[in-house]
């Protein structure tokens, strides 16, 4: 019998692992494809002779689209998990209506405040994190940290591009990049420490 | 809670094998046939016995997926979710870890 004990509280364990490594690989997607995409547009448009902007607009949508392909996959697996654990939340889909909406309205007041396209990127992702920390404190009681962590990374960050000291483009790339790479470090050396 | 037992070992997951696939395949998107006849050191006949008595129950779902060839792929269905939440439930009961 306490074998069995055991090994329930090992398949546990492993279950909580697999969940956590679906939210990681969410950060880990970002972290790779803002270079990507800055380091594609700045080759393509060299070799094809296609306006930067234009090819950054045109990526950046793939980006979003393959983004939500993938975040389907690991909601939809981190919810079975879940529910095999007998621990459905249930109701969870108002909290994800406010987390999509939190976009557009984040876009709006960003898009009033600068027009430079990095400065842009910078605040809307950093305001955006911090503002879905809000809604995951408010809405499910905490453990919001990660993403409250990746939006004060990349706003902090983003004041030396804000005032002009020679950071470019490739500077806030490097921002987003790092703050979701460190989002997905600490996701993933907290699950194993658990 | 001997009912309880006594409706595991008849559900499809009664078996220790067939729970372990389906624990296997919960937290992947899913596997290939190959992979799992290694992780659980079955021979190919054995798993496709299992295999074939899972997607009966409703418990996976397979079909074929084309790489450098034609590859068996294997992943948990819905009910198959379902049924392991119980098996996982009764199991915690007899331990009393509920």
């Amino acid at each position: 019998m306490e074998e069995l004990s055991e090994a329930l509280k090992a398949v546990e364990r492993e279950l909580n692992l697999s969940k956590k490594a679906y939210n990681a690989v969410l950060y880990l997607y970002w972290a790779a494809a803002f270079p990507m995409l800055y380091l594609l547009s700045l080759v393509i448009s060299s070799i094809a002779g296609i306006s930067i902007n234009l090819l950054r607009v045109l990526l950046s949508t793939v980006a979003i689209l393959l983004f939500i392909f993938e975040e389907a996959g690991s909601y939809r697996k981190v919810r079975q998990i879940e529910r095999a654990l007998g621990r459905e939340g249930g109701g969870k889909t108002h909290i994800l209506l406010i987390q999509v909406l939190v976009w557009p309205v984040v876009i709006v007041i960003v898009r009033m405040a600068t027009s430079d396209a990095w400065l842009f990127s910078l605040w809307t992702i950093g305001a955006g994190m911090l503002s879905l920390a809000l809604v995951d404190c408010i809405f499910e009681g905490g453990n919001a940290f990660q993403k409250a962590l990746i939006g004060l990374i990349i706003l902090a960050f983003s004041i030396p591009y804000w005032r002009g000291q020679g950071a470019g483009g490739a500077y806030a790339t490097l921002v987003l990049s790092s703050g979701f790479a460190l989002g997905a470090y600490i996701t993933l050396r907290k699950a194993m420490r658990e | 809670m001997l009912d309880e037992v006594a409706k595991l070992s008849k559900s499809p997951l009664g078996n220790p094998t067939r729970l372990a696939i389906a624990l296997y395949l919960l937290p992947k998107e899913r596997t290939t046939f190959t992979d799992l006849r290694k992780v659980l050191k079955l021979t190919p006949g054995n798993l496709e016995f299992h295999l074939r008595a899972l997607e009966e129950a409703g418990i996976i779902r397979t079909y074929y997926g084309f790489g450098r060839r034609p590859r068996k792929f294997i992943e948990i269905t819905e009910d198959g979710v379902r049924e392991l939440r119980e098996a996982l439930r009764i199991l915690r009961e007899v331990v009393g870890d509920d």
